[in-house]
């Protein structure tokens, strides 16, 4: 008899549980103007016009942008000539590559971040060690798990294809003697040496086709646009009508929005059109099996001040006092382990996700959110969230609709004609 | 994990602590200077004009603030050695960058560069003035 009263109560209980846990939170049947004001700061209507880049003078020349296509997907820049920018930056996968981690001559530490409208960002990589696209384009032609190539040999290649060559003096005028067939200050050892045997004008001459190349690259990329989603176009309808109904959206997927402005605070720091602040945070991502865990952004500032190609350097077109964002970043301990925050726009399809791709499905993403695990460098700043499974879904369903094609003319999205 | 969440959060006394004192320190004038963005004023007579150069201030844009300071007296202080710190107090962290004042424009404002806000939300900007061998702490408070 007893028995049965305590598995009765039991079952009771956990009928209950279940359906608090599968109750969907219903979505707000009118938004308040608070809401309605974050809300508009989201949609792809409050994207202001693409900042100037001041230390990159070309990063608005069409001729250089064209210049920058063709060197983006041409594989010839690499060590086994089968390494381009687009092998990993892919076009059909939103600039990105659905692997946990990037594989160019090797398998290398990171994983893949999605190019599009990254171009508003001040800082580049997860750790933020660049602060100017042009500047990270230099790098993975240089890392021997990328392109494994050096800026010597990409010199050369400039200079002896008559495509580029034109292209490049077009834009950039002569280009220099280039007396030596590989050499760079950073790579292996041979290279190191013939960089060493270099007269100080003909170091600088390589280097300034270098950060040409990735001038071009930047003006490039600053064509890649995300399109509107059919968020942007609810997010515009409710402006006029702050009835949060409409056909545009689910409910599921209102009631996600409300949590993702609300309680779920995923807009502390997903904020803005992007969906990004494009500043380093401490989410408590567990390190990437086999890796020490990233120091993050505390050691990225330190090697964007280094860098020789920084704002502050002799290949930027900047003034000193244009530098804004390297001369005034902050530097703490608390950017032990903090991550540039990744925009959203398109997330459905840049799977999977964090800095080493360690979580698969955006599910997990979310799951991730809603523990806020302690963080194994410093501290988390996400606090548990105390959201129902029905929630983490209602606020997937979200995430979903901020996926569209881009807004880029489609000459831009695969690798460009040559019959010019 | 509620532990964790209490040692995060601060506590409902620790706010309240924060605002009375808050209120000893300085008071918002009700009444800024035609043209300014913001003015506080110190217990001490010191206040503090702030003009920002972007209009409305906005999350997510690097810009910079003019700053006046005058004496009880009215009379515009041009040597005070001013130092800015800012945070989110409900996130228990800072600015994402450090501003500074760099200089003095030709109409008697320092020039405070570095400013980006990086969250929606509460922001406390604290300003520490030293000026006539005097230091005054005055604390502005705004939501973006
Ligand atoms: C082998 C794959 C691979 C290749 C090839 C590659 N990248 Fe990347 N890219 C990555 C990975 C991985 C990261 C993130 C690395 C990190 O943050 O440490 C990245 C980061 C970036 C970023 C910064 C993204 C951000 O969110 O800040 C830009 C811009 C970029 N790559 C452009 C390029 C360009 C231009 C080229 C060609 C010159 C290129 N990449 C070649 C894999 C690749
Ligand atoms: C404290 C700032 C912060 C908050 C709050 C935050 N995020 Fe993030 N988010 C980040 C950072 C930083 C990363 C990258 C972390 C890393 O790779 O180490 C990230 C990564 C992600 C990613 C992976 C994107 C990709 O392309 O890899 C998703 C999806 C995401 N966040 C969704 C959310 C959602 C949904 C919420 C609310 C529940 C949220 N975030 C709250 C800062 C934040």
């Amino acid at each position: 008899m007893n028995k049965i009263v305590f598995t009765s109560i039991i079952v009771a209980l956990l009928a209950a549980v279940s359906i608090w846990q599968l109750w969907w939170a219903p979505a707000p049947a009118q938004w308040n103007s608070s809401q309605l004001a974050l809300i508009r700061s989201l949609s792809l209507s409050a994207l202001p016009p693409l900042p100037s880049d001041p230390s990159n003078a070309v990063a608005d020349s069409e001729a250089a942008a064209e210049l920058g296509h063709q060197l983006f997907f041409d594989t010839r820049l690499s060590d086994k000539s089968n390494v381009s920018c687009a092998t990993c930056h892919q076009p059909e996968n939103y600039f990105a590559d659905n692997l946990p981690l990037a594989v160019g001559e090797s398998v290398g530490p990171r994983h893949t971040p999605s190019l599009v409208g990254l171009s508003y960002s001040p800082w580049f990589y997860w750790d933020g060690r660049k602060d100017s696209q042009w500047a990270q384009a230099l790098a993975p032609l240089e890392a021997s798990h990328e392109h494994n190539f050096d800026r010597t040999r990409l010199a050369r290649l400039i200079q002896r294809d008559p495509v580029l060559s034109s292209k490049y003096e077009a834009v950039f005028g002569p280009l220099p003697e280039i007396p030596i067939e590989s050499a760079s200050p950073v790579t292996h050892e041979a290279a190191r040496q013939a960089w060493q045997s270099l007269d100080p004008t003909q170091q600088d001459e390589i280097n300034r086709v270098f950060s040409n190349a990735g001038k071009a690259l930047a003006a490039y990329q600053r064509k890649l646009m995300p399109g509107r989603t059919r968020f942007d176009d609810y997010a515009d309808a409710v402006q006029a009508n702050s009835s949060a109904k409409s056909d545009l959206l689910s409910t599921a997927e209102r009631s996600g929005l409300a949590l993702f402005i609300d309680k779920a605070q995923c807009i502390d720091c997903h904020n803005g059109p992007l969906l990004s602040n494009h500043e380093f945070h401490n989410t408590g991502i567990l390190s990437v099996s086999g890796q020490l865990p990233s120091m993050g952004r505390f050691d990225g500032i330190r090697q964007a001040r280094d860098d020789a190609f920084n704002c502050l350097s002799p290949y930027s077109d900047a003034a000193a006092s244009q530098c804004m964002e390297l001369r005034f970043a902050r530097d703490s301990n608390d950017l032990v382990g903090a991550h540039k925050t990744p925009t959203l726009r398109n997330v459905a399809a840049t799977a999977p996700y964090m800095h080493g791709g360690q979580i698969a499905t955006l599910a997990d993403v979310l799951q991730h959110y809603n523990d806020a695990p302690v963080s194994m460098l410093s501290h988390n700043e996400a606090k548990p969230l105390g959201l129902r499974s029905a929630e983490l879904r209602q606020l997937e369903a979200f995430l979903r609709t901020l996926t569209a094609p881009l807004a880029t003319d489609p000459r831009w999205l695969s690798a460009p004609h040559l019959e010019e | 994990m509620p532990l964790l969440r209490q040692t995060t959060l601060p506590s409902p006394l620790t706010k309240l602590l924060f605002v009375f004192f808050g209120l000893m320190l300085y008071s918002l004038s009700t009444e800024a200077q035609p043209g300014a963005d913001f003015e506080l004023a110190h217990t001490n007579g010191l206040r503090v004009r702030i003009y920002s150069q972007l209009n409305p201030v906005q999350i997510n844009q690097m810009h910079s603030w003019e700053l006046e300071v005058v004496n009880a007296q009215g009379m515009q202080i041009d040597d005070a050695e001013i130092i800015v710190v800012g945070g989110m107090p409900d996130h228990d962290h800072g600015l994402p960058t450090n501003p500074q004042v760099t200089g003095m424009l030709p109409n008697g404002r320092y020039l405070l560069e570095g400013i980006r806000f990086h969250m929606p939300g509460r922001w406390l900007m604290q300003f520490s003035v030293r000026a006539d061998s005097t230091l005054s702490e005055l604390e502005l408070e705004f939501n973006l």
